[in-house]
């Protein structure tokens, strides 16, 4: 079974009058342990493509099959839970909570998910140790690297254990070393098993992924 | 951060001032309505009065426009009557009292024993009432009213076993009314008046109809068939149309006391919608501030969302938030009002108004404070649910690149 499928997706922002084909027509499917790139220039529709997977935001039309359960049409608590337990976000502005430290950072899409203070907290440490930041749990966001506030992005992201890791632009702020840190991160997740999705305009960070999909005006080409 | 730190402050600043209005305003609107409910009550609790009136119907060959005087024979089988708890005959008689050398002209009410527990009348402290003996044995013996005593015995104040003379006879002070404020008396006030033994109304010679027969009743729902009843057994006892409706003047002290209490108790609702306003317009304020929080918040609001919270747990912080702001106002308010409460209460009432109405006092009751509670959660919650409400319909696909 397929981890995701596009049938016939369009997405249309409509202002007054005026439409804007945003996506037109995408079919895709992406099999589980995929590690693919999502390419292309500003405006071209990337981002939406990622929201939609990411059932930040559901299609004009089309179905959206995630792990064969059609998404496309679910309530906003529906798109929630889904999202808590299917996906991980890794965004290029990291999005960290700056009211929190990296522990509760890490664990806050558990909590969405009722799971005891003690037992995320503890998982929290466990990923935060393992990505190197074992030394800096009390710290908040604004007290780390960018190359470090990605990695607790991406330890948030693996927290719920998600079928997908959705990153967008995960080394659009970063410095080449830092990165290329992140880039290897990614790797070796997918080496583990999970499925990669870099949403990206750069097309040296797409080669380093097994697949391209590029994106012009909407529509894959 | 800072700016925003402030505007709650200012608005929790308002809040307890609100509050602070409302409790005060219906502090003092309880205090109004609980003294006047007391002093009414002074006058007697299900106190019915009535006296003899006049025929408004021809009847059996006779005009109308009689006067019906009302007699022993009439007490007698009233006093029989269902539904009835006390009840005293009264005469009144106007004579000159003297004491030394002085000599006023004071009315006395010829009553029986059961007069004290109809009016709420209580005597200094080695005093009594009238007695079953006292009318049996037409004993000579007098109560006073407060007044009269204050006239008579300025440097004494509980002339208890002195005696006096009433119309030229010599009675015996057997007690002195305690003070009590009181509205709408049966004889003006009872501090004006003085009171005998009713055995003793022959004594005073001249025409001997009762000026009013006073009761108390057990069940107000049935005071409509005992005033019914009462009208049957006059009409009957005189030869009168049992139909005729004013041959009885029924003076009913509980629809009175019930109009007082409705007035005072409308006069406090309009008191706490005034207090309530203020408090609303607190509450604006807090939904504003709520309403910039989310502004503020909302790439974080994004993050939440995308990370898989549901709608109540992007709402709930915010409502927290605004009832956690309006409880701390409201306490700070509640205090307040509190302290000033207490201050008003040291203020001494002097004057013959306040011997009348009594000397009413701000109360911050239960029911009050129950009442400001919830208004300010009400409040509080509506405050905080708009703004979340509007959070909780932020475009997550948007807000995650909100600058």
């Amino acid at each position: 079974m397929n981890l995701v499928e596009l049938k016939n997706i369009s997405k249309i922002y409509k202002t007054g009058a005026v439409k804007f084909i945003a996506l037109e027509q995408i079919n895709l499917t992406i099999n589980k342990g995929e590690y693919l790139a999502i390419l292309g220039p500003s405006g071209s529709g990337k981002s939406t493509l990622m929201h939609i997977l990411g059932c930040l935001s559901t299609p004009t039309s089309g179905d959206y099959l995630l792990n064969g359960k059609n998404v496309a049409s679910l309530s906003v608590n529906q798109l929630a839970k889904v999202r808590n337990q299917n996906i991980g976000f890794v965004f290029q502005n990291f999005n960290l909570l700056a009211n929190l430290n990296i522990v509760d950072n890490v664990a806050l899409p558990l909590v969405y998910r009722g799971i005891a203070k003690e037992e995320r907290t503890k998982k929290a440490k466990e990923l935060l140790t393992h990505f190197g930041l074992g030394g800096h749990f009390s710290h908040h966001a604004n007290e780390l690297s960018g190359g470090q506030q990605q990695r607790v992005a991406i330890a948030r992201s693996l927290i719920t254990e998600p079928d997908i890791i959705l990153a967008d632009e995960p080394t659009g702020n970063l410095d080449s070393k830092s990165g290329d840190d992140v880039i290897h991160m990614l790797e070796k997740l997918n080496r583990d098993g999970k499925t990669i999705i870099i949403v990206t305009h750069d097309e040296k960070i797409a080669e380093r992924t097994k697949q391209i999909i590029r994106i012009v005006d909407g529509k894959i080409m | 951060m800072v700016r925003e730190r402030r505007r709650i402050m200012l608005t929790i600043l308002a809040i307890a001032w609100a509050t602070f209005a409302i409790s005060t305003m219906l502090a003092i609107g309880e205090g109004l309505r609980l003294n006047f409910a007391k002093t009414v009550a002074n006058s007697g609790n299900n106190l019915l009065t009535f006296k003899g009136g006049h025929t408004s119907i021809v009847y059996l060959g006779l005009p109308a426009g009689r006067k019906i005087y009302l007699t022993k024979s009439d007490y007698a089988r009233i006093a029989n009557l269902p539904n009835i708890k006390h009840m005293t005959p009264v005469y009144s008689v106007f004579a000159k009292m003297r004491y030394g050398d002085k000599n006023l002209n004071k009315e006395a009410l010829l009553v029986n024993e059961q007069y004290a527990k109809i009016h709420n009348i209580d005597l200094l402290p080695g005093g009594r009432f009238i007695s079953k003996l006292d009318l049996l044995q037409k004993r000579r013996v007098i109560v006073l009213g407060e007044k009269t005593s204050q006239d008579l015995f300025p440097n004494n104040p509980n002339p208890i076993g002195l005696y006096l003379y009433f119309a030229n006879e010599l009675y015996r002070i057997i007690g002195v009314m305690q003070h009590k404020s009181e509205m709408m008396g049966r004889h003006d006030n009872d501090a004006m008046m003085n009171w005998l033994p009713s055995s003793l109304h022959k004594t005073f010679g001249g025409f001997q109809a009762i000026d009013s027969i006073d009761i108390t009743y057990k069940n107000a729902d049935r005071l409509v068939a005992l005033e019914n009843w009462i009208g049957r057994i006059v009409a009957r006892n005189h030869g009168l149309d049992p139909n005729d409706e004013n041959i009885v003047h029924f003076r009913d002290y509980a629809v009175r006391q019930e109009n007082i209490n409705s007035f005072f108790l409308g006069l406090e609702v309009f008191l706490g919608l005034v207090g309530l306003l203020t408090l609303i317009v607190a509450g604006v304020g807090i939904a504003n501030v709520m309403f910039a929080t989310v502004n503020r918040d909302t790439c974080e609001i994004g993050i939440k969302m995308a990370l898989g919270a549901k709608r109540y747990q992007i709402i709930w912080p915010y409502i927290k938030e605004s009832s956690f702001a309006m409880l701390q106002g409201g306490f700070f308010g509640v205090v307040l009002s509190g302290a000033l409460v207490f201050l008003l209460g040291l203020i001494p009432l002097h004057g013959k108004l306040f011997e009348v109405i009594g000397r009413p006092k701000a109360v911050l009751s239960f029911g009050v404070i129950v009442v400001v509670i919830l208004s300010l959660g009400v409040v509080g919650m509506l405050a905080g649910f708009f703004p979340a409400l509007k959070a909780s319909k932020i475009d997550p696909a948007r807000a995650v690149s909100y600058e």
